[in-house]
């Protein structure tokens, strides 16, 4: 046992097990090209255009993101205690200060995007501020900028680029196996063409459902890395997994808007309990509250040796 | 009321939502004793005005009202505007009963004017560990639910309230989705003192 020392630095099981799954997105990556190769399909078109796709998001995610997310960037001015919690984590984690912004939305969430540290940006839902205490709160900023301090957005991006490839060729092919089939062409013209077509159409959605998977699992090794890290930076496990319980148990459910805002028909509808559905799944991406909870105790105990 | 009973017309009339404020005389029992939450022996009633000439006299309609019952003759009460456009009756007596009856026959003057889909909520302030607890019972639901506002901030304190209606959930018909419990910031109590 005394072998296993580790310091409260990196983890290294989680380290590991991103890399297997890393290696195995690689894995089913070649056989896709290689698939597509004998095959006869050729990924160069539809490649540029998937980069182009993918480069525009990236290159704009902060903009994007918070657009979609009708968030709005705030200064000192405006937020002073906002800005203040984040100067002090940039400065402890030694790097750039990004951006703060504000959405205004009673869902309580965070996020954290933008292309590399200089250029990022880290949001906080009103509902969030509304909901957590400082500590808390000064918890998930701290996870949000280990986001960005670990390049996730970078990292996604880069993970999901043939995974994009294989969905957009795979619904190419769908199209022109209906329109070929229509046409009756493809019968006299070339059989072994059809099936050429149909053996990538599968292959491709077969890779697009294992990449996604792959995806979906790296995404949450790299939450409870951001977890630790955010946690290792306030130096508070506890802060943030009280956090995760209050934005994502029971008590996210009540809301604090007022009685008298929601109309007297609007208080009675259902706008309330599908918003909070349409955030479960976005939580897909995100491992079990429970779990990060544990193993954020697990760190915290770490500490006390 | 069961399936056949509703297919057969069943012969018990469909309970009306207001009746469902008397659970809140017993429950207050259970509060005060068992959880010291203590009543500040007022109430308020909101709702959303129309352009009628029941709005308009309301203030002389709940006095006739009050007037009439013997236990609800010493009710005070204040009918009053707030800034989201809803209007107020506040009650008050220190008799927690009487003021729940006087609760019960405002709203039911709503309802016998064909008004009570104007009714929001009403809404019964409490003091527990020297903080202020709000029972809010919304009319449309016929549910209760605690609102427990924080000084300072519009912030309210969940935890607090999570745990107060579990502890009554038995005696209260409590609003079972969470969704629903809207916050009611600054209701004008301090009206009548």
């Amino acid at each position: 046992m005394a072998m296993r020392r580790r310091g409260i630095g990196k983890d290294r099981g989680l380290q590991l097990r991103m890399y297997f799954v890393m290696f195995n997105l690689a894995l089913v990556y070649l056989f896709f090209i290689g698939a597509m190769f004998v095959l006869g399909v050729d990924l160069i078109f539809i490649g540029v255009i998937a980069a182009l796709l993918l480069g525009v998001q990236y290159f704009f995610s902060d903009k994007l993101v918070l657009r979609s997310m009708g968030a709005k960037v705030v200064t000192s001015e405006d937020e002073p205690k906002l800005h203040a919690m984040v100067d002090r984590l940039v400065a402890q984690a030694e790097m750039p200060k990004p951006q703060v912004a504000i959405a205004y939305t009673d869902v309580p969430n965070a996020f954290a995007t933008g292309r590399n540290p200089k250029n990022a940006v880290v949001c906080v839902t009103q509902g969030i501020v509304r909901r957590l205490n400082d500590k808390e709160l000064e918890g998930v900023l701290a996870h949000e900028l280990t986001h960005i301090k670990n390049r996730d957005v970078m990292v996604i991006t880069m993970a999901s680029f043939f995974a994009t490839l294989a969905s957009m060729l795979s619904s190419m092919l769908m199209w022109m196996m209906l329109l070929g089939g229509l046409s009756g062409r493809g019968r006299s013209s070339g059989g072994s063409m059809a099936l050429a077509f149909l053996a990538a159409y599968v292959v491709s959605l077969i890779v697009y459902f294992l990449a996604t998977l792959l995806i979906l699992a790296l995404s949450r090794y790299r939450e409870y890395a951001a977890d630790r890290g955010g946690a290792l930076l306030t130096g508070e496990p506890s802060q943030l997994a009280s956090a995760l319980m209050k934005i994502t148990g029971t008590i996210a459910r009540i809301p604090s808007e007022d009685l008298r805002k929601m109309g007297t028909a609007n208080a009675f509808c259902i706008v309330a309990s599908l918003k909070g559905e349409s955030m479960a799944g976005l939580f897909a991406s995100h491992p079990p509250v429970d779990k990060r909870v544990a193993r954020l105790r697990q760190l915290a105990q770490e500490m006390e040796r | 009321m069961g399936f056949l009973g509703s297919l057969f017309g069943g012969k018990k009339a469909p309970k009306s939502t207001t009746n469902a404020l008397f659970a809140l005389v017993t429950a207050q029992v259970d509060l005060e004793a068992q959880h010291g939450l203590t009543t500040t022996g007022k109430a308020g009633i909101c709702f959303n005005p129309m352009e009628s000439s029941f709005f308009t006299n309301l203030e002389s309609e709940v006095k006739s009202l009050l007037a009439v019952g013997e236990e609800t003759a010493g009710t005070r009460y204040r009918v009053l505007d707030d800034g989201f456009g809803f209007r107020w009756v506040i009650l008050q007596d220190a008799d927690f009963e009487d003021l729940v009856t006087a609760a019960y026959l405002t709203s039911q003057s709503f309802e016998e004017h064909d008004f009570a889909g104007r009714l929001l909520a009403a809404v019964f302030p409490f003091t527990y560990q020297g903080a202020e607890v709000q029972w809010i019972y919304v009319f449309k639901r016929g549910k209760f639910y605690p609102f427990v506002p924080l000084p300072g901030r519009q912030q309210r304190d969940n935890s607090t309230e999570l745990s107060l209606s579990s502890k009554v959930e038995k005696i209260l018909p409590i609003e079972r989705e969470l969704e629903r419990w809207y916050a009611l910031w600054g209701a004008p109590f301090s009206a009548l003192s």
